[in-house]
């Protein structure tokens, strides 16, 4: 492995990093300027392996999968975030979201979103079933458990009545 | 602590020739890449076929600018064309007016870069490149695209926010890799971390060998050199010895992130009225 | 004998428990139940204190004295700083006399009291309070005591201000927080002077300061510096006696005591009449060894003691509020105490001086305190009034009292066999003795004349204010109600108490010598014979009964308003234009400066403070056009950012 090819490949991932951040810091919708993060993220890869190809270890490939660990965590977690953008105002412009800008400034022309008067929600832990160790059960719960109960008996006898069964699950 | 009995202060490295300075031709690349990159962001969005087309020779005078400065071999012409083919999906990812379009210029670009990858024998990291950007990021971004994607072209999808800057930052920025890059220096070829012994790299071995051998402190400084991380097997060795610890954070990172996701995705309470 | 050493530390440890439990209860709010933890740990003060007091025997130690060690709490080179107590017979005299009518107060106050919102705080500040002197009673050292003086200030501070929404009470405790401040001030340079020429003699050399102003280590330094710097000796004596007249309220520093009466009434009785206002002549007759060698200095004290006795005799003679009469007879009597102790300059009869202080000192506190505990019945049951004008003829409606009243009016007027006439006839029988000097016999028999005045004076004012309280037409305030009565038992039973010590202390102690005999083990005083000439007593017990017939005559005519005695009588009602003085010439000129002060310090310093911060706001605004709050705008400015960065990174070598 000569060194003008090190030179151009170490090239090569600045461009796609300078491409990423042109990408960045010019497109307005907010998955396109994820995206181009994403190209930055995929130069400076480029750029690990050839110095780990060149330096004759693994250090830099290693450090390439870190970086691909967190692109991949950052792409879950910022495409979550953008489809719970989208939910409250309707758009994928990142200059819809200002608040936190100085008041004597200007607001966003464009004005109104849909939903922007919508009570703001914050994202809850979704319950994991009953506490076995809550004592007693909850009265809300009580009559379910019941119900379940018998209906199993029931279906023990009988073996049958699945839809109720569902309509139980569904209530719980 | 030390692992492997070799003092890297008098273990004679492979005479690296010192990087030698092209620096004007790697500058005007630069420059012609930035034009070309500025130009066509106009096009995208503006839709001028002058523009469009003065970039696009721009960008042809800059990718044979490219071709003339490698050797005529099989191996460097394809890792050009890649690269080229990798730059250009980049710059028509960011131009594209149609998200979809941008998407496709995206993975272009990826693939592309997985290709270069492969030539650097860095085999694992390439598939995964490929699965996770080019597989699971597209597969998301496109799913997303359908939930919030409006069926007209939104303001939003043609306006840029100061191209002009951006390009110009983006050039100054390159230009600084470049002449880095360029600037002559010494950069020692082998690099011995004897902290890390197993993230050496290792010989070339024989078909079926399981587990390619560590390099021995006994070996000749040619010997040495033989070494290239070329091994899959080699990386998961390294991964799961001297980065455990790492590796297993970054596991971790990876599970709390699926629960974030899942919290945040989640559809908002209705109101009970 | 028990283990004294180990014994004498529950008399402070006792009250601090007590203060403690009391703090937190009153942090609960609580109203019914914080006199149970006080009374306790007071009266297990008292009698540890009563224990030690009969136990101590002198004679055993060689030295007179025994100094209870404590805790050493820091240790930084050669100084040493701890905490230990010292034990002779003057302490323990003074320390009885603290604890016990401490205790039998704080039963008084349980009913005087009640239902008092601040009830629990009431009684932290009185536990802290007895611990702070007992601390100041037993301290081994100087600074260790002047610690411990800050702290009855302090105390004496907060149970002024007791009800504090109350203007006038708020004032009257600040009044005597600066006044003392000024005096204490005076004190502390004393002492930080003293310990600075001891540390030059070869007494002190090596040690640290806190070693150095040991007693024990003063009264050896002290012929050495009265040898060689006579001048600068008398000079520290000087300003320590400064700090003795600042706590006894003693003229030109009195002004504050009789303000002072805005506390509630039992604090009066306890602190403003038997124990801190004593402080001052404790500290006299501690550093006796030392003020003996500067004879200049006590004929000061003495000529001090003398002015005040006779000005606030006068001063109480014209007071219609009854516990602002008690007030100035406090300072009187307090000025006794000093000429008692003054009279020391003359050759050997410091020891005699001593004792007579000290004698009246505790028999003067055992019927001040029920004076006023008896002020406060009548106070308590007038509805809160205590103008003499407004209520007359009680000893109907207060029985009890007005036999517990005359008691102590009848020991404080000097009337035969009671404990005033022995104790002030101790005093004024030194007086004698030191005017039979050839040296500075004159000034003794000057201040001998002031003190057969006073004496008639005390005993008029006396009987004038009991005279018009309890006898004459009954006549009640409006805000009495119609539910005057006498006090309960639970305050008539510690005033009992006092009453059988007004009665028989001057008796039990005086004349069988057994007080003399006491004190005067204190080490480094000598015991003296010393006897009282029989027409001095005669004299006194004449002027006595002359005084409370003048008061009985006068006591139920409209003020002395016409004739020659108009201008006086305009005069004493007036405080002698004392206080009107101070505020013309001290206190109106600090409050003009510091006015201009605050009009400098609002118009130029406030000025510019006001210009230097608005320039960050400047700033700030040239900088807020930037904050659009937007991703893209923030983000470009850092890519510009790294990108100059990069750009100077890779050209630095060729800059």
């Amino acid at each position: 492995m000569n060194h003008s090819e090190v030179q151009n490949l170490l090239v090569l991932g600045g461009i796609l990093f300078a491409i990423g951040l042109i990408g960045f810091l010019t497109r307005r919708s907010l998955i396109l300027m994820f995206l181009s993060l994403e190209t930055m993220l995929s130069g400076v890869s480029l750029n690990l392996i050839v110095f780990s190809r060149y330096h004759q270890n693994y250090q830099g490939q290693i450090l390439a999968v870190m970086v691909l660990t967190i692109a991949a965590c950052e792409a879950a977690i910022a495409l979550a975030m953008v489809v719970s953008l989208y939910r409250r105002k309707a758009t994928l412009d990142v200059q819809a979201w200002d608040e936190l800008s100085e008041t004597i400034l200007p607001k966003d022309p464009q004005g109104d979103y849909p939903g922007m008067d919508k009570e703001e929600s914050y994202p809850k832990l979704i319950p994991a079933g009953l506490d076995p160790l809550a004592k007693p059960v909850p009265s809300s719960m009580q009559a379910t458990i019941e119900q379940a109960s018998s209906l199993h008996e029931s279906k023990l006898n009988e073996s049958k009545t699945s839809s109720a069964v569902s309509e139980v699950n569904q209530r719980a | 602590m030390n692992p492997l009995p070799i003092d890297p202060k008098n273990l004679p490295l492979v005479s690296g020739d010192e990087f030698q300075g092209n620096l004007s031709q790697i500058l005007l690349l630069v420059i012609l890449l930035g034009t070309a990159a500025y130009l066509l962001l106009q096009h995208g969005l503006v839709k001028s076929k002058m523009m469009a087309a003065s970039g696009a020779a721009l960008f042809a005078v800059a990718g044979l600018m490219a071709f003339t400065s490698i050797p005529m071999e099989l191996e460097s012409v394809v890792r050009m064309c890649f690269s080229i083919l990798a730059v250009a999906g980049g710059i028509a990812f960011i131009t594209a007016r149609e998200p979809v379009h941008a998407a496709l210029g995206f993975a272009t670009a990826v693939l592309s870069a997985c290709g270069v990858l492969f030539m650097q024998s860095a085999y694992f990291i390439a598939a995964a490149t490929m699965i996770v950007y080019a597989g699971a990021t597209i597969i998301i971004f496109l799913f997303v695209l359908m939930f919030a994607q409006k069926a007209k072209l939104q303001q939003y999808d043609v306006q840029l926010t100061s191209p002009v800057i951006a390009a110009a930052v983006a050039t100054s920025l390159l230009f600084a890799i470049a002449w880095s890059v360029s600037e002559p220096g010494e950069i020692l070829p082998v690099k011995l971390d004897l902290t890390r012994p197993y993230s050496l790299a290792a010989p070339g071995s024989a078909p079926g060998e399981a587990m390619p051998p560590v390099p021995d402190p006994a070996m000749s400084t040619e010997q040495l050199a033989e070494f290239t991380p070329g091994k899959t097997s080699g990386l998961g060795r390294s991964m799961f010895t001297d980065y455990l610890l790492a590796i297993e954070l970054a596991g971790t990172v990876l599970l709390v992130a699926t629960i974030g996701a899942i919290v945040l995705a989640q559809k908002p309470e209705r109101d009970p009225s | 004998m028990p283990n004294l050493d180990s014994l004498i530390w529950f008399v402070p440890i006792a009250p601090m428990l007590g203060c403690i439990v009391c703090a937190i209860l009153s942090f609960r709010g609580d109203k019914h139940s914080a006199h149970v933890p006080a009374i306790v740990s007071l009266l297990v003060a008292a009698a540890c204190a009563l224990v030690v007091l009969l136990q101590w025997n002198a004679d055993t130690s060689s030295s007179g004295f025994e100094i209870a060690e404590g805790y050493r709490y820091l240790q930084i080179g050669n100084t040493s700083l701890s905490l230990s107590l010292r034990i002779d017979t003057l302490c323990l005299t003074l320390l009885t006399v603290v604890t016990s009518i401490s205790a039998m107060i704080a039963i008084y106050s349980k009913g005087y009291m009640h239902d008092d919102p601040g009830y629990a705080r009431y009684f932290a500040v009185f536990c802290g309070f007895v611990f702070s002197m007992t601390m100041l009673v037993l301290s081994h050292n100087l600074l260790m005591m002047y610690a411990f003086w800050e702290g009855v200030g302090t105390c004496s501070y907060l149970l002024i201000g007791y009800w504090f929404r109350k203007p006038s009470a708020a004032r009257a405790a600040t009044k005597a927080f600066l006044v003392n401040r000024v005096a204490d001030t005076a004190f502390l340079f004393g002492i930080l002077m003293l310990g600075y020429a001891i540390g030059h003699t070869d007494v002190g050399a090596g040690q640290g300061w806190f070693a150095r102003l040991d007693f024990q280590n003063i009264f050896n330094a002290a012929p050495v510096l009265a040898q060689k710097h006579s001048g600068l000796l008398s000079l520290i004596a000087l300003l320590l006696m400064i700090g003795a007249i600042g706590k006894s309220a003693q003229f030109p520093f009195h002004v504050w005591l009789p303000d002072a009466m805005e506390g509630p009434t039992p604090v009066s009785a306890l602190i403003h009449a038997a124990t801190m206002v004593t402080a001052g002549v404790y500290l006299m007759a501690r550093l006796a060894p030392l003020t003996v060698l500067t004879p200049s200095v006590l004929i000061t004290v003495a000529w001090l003691g003398g002015i005040t006795s006779l000005i606030a005799a006068i001063m109480a003679l014209y007071q219609d509020d009854l516990k602002r009469v008690l007030a100035y007879s406090t300072v009187s009597q307090l000025g006794y105490l000093f000429m008692a102790l003054g009279a020391g300059a003359v050759k050997d009869l410091m020891t005699v001086a001593v004792v007579a202080a000290m004698f009246h000192l505790v028999t003067h506190a055992f019927f001040k305190a029920l004076l006023f505990l008896s002020a406060g019945n009548v106070m308590h049951a007038m509805g809160d009034v205590i103008d003499m004008r407004e209520f007359s003829g009680l000893k109907r409606v207060l029985p009890k009292t007005n036999i517990l009243f005359a008691i102590g009016a009848a020991a404080l007027a000097g009337v035969p066999l009671l404990a005033g006439f022995f104790s002030k006839d101790g005093v004024l029988a030194v007086l004698l003795d030191a005017s039979s000097d050839t040296m500075v016999g004159s000034h003794f028999m000057a201040l001998l004349g002031i003190g057969f005045v006073t004496a008639f004076l005390t005993a008029v004012y006396t009987s004038k204010a009991y005279f018009k309280t309890f006898h004459g037409p009954e006549k009640v305030p409006a805000a009495a109600g119609h539910h005057a009565h006498d006090a309960s038992n639970v305050m008539l039973a510690p005033m009992a108490v006092l009453a059988v010590g007004a009665l028989l202390s001057g008796a039990l102690l005086g004349p069988t010598g057994k007080i003399s005999e006491y004190v005067s083990k204190t080490p480094l005083l000598h015991h003296h014979e010393h006897s009282e000439p029989m027409w001095l007593l005669v004299a006194s017990s004449i002027i006595a009964l002359a005084g409370i017939f003048v008061g009985y005559t006068i006591s139920h005519k409209p003020a002395v308003a016409q004739g020659p005695l108009k201008n006086f009588a305009e005069f004493g009602r007036n405080r002698l234009y004392i206080d009107w003085l101070y505020n013309v010439a001290i206190v109106q000129p600090m409050l003009s400066l510091a006015r201009f002060l605050e009009w400098i310090d609002t118009n130029i310093i406030g000025a510019i403070t006001d210009a230097v911060a608005d320039l960050p706001r400047l700033l700030g605004l040239a900088g807020q056009r930037i904050q659009t709050g937007r991703v893209p705008a923030y983000s470009l400015l850092t890519a510009v950012g790294i990108a100059a960065v990069a750009i100077w990174i890779v050209t630095r070598a060729s800059w």
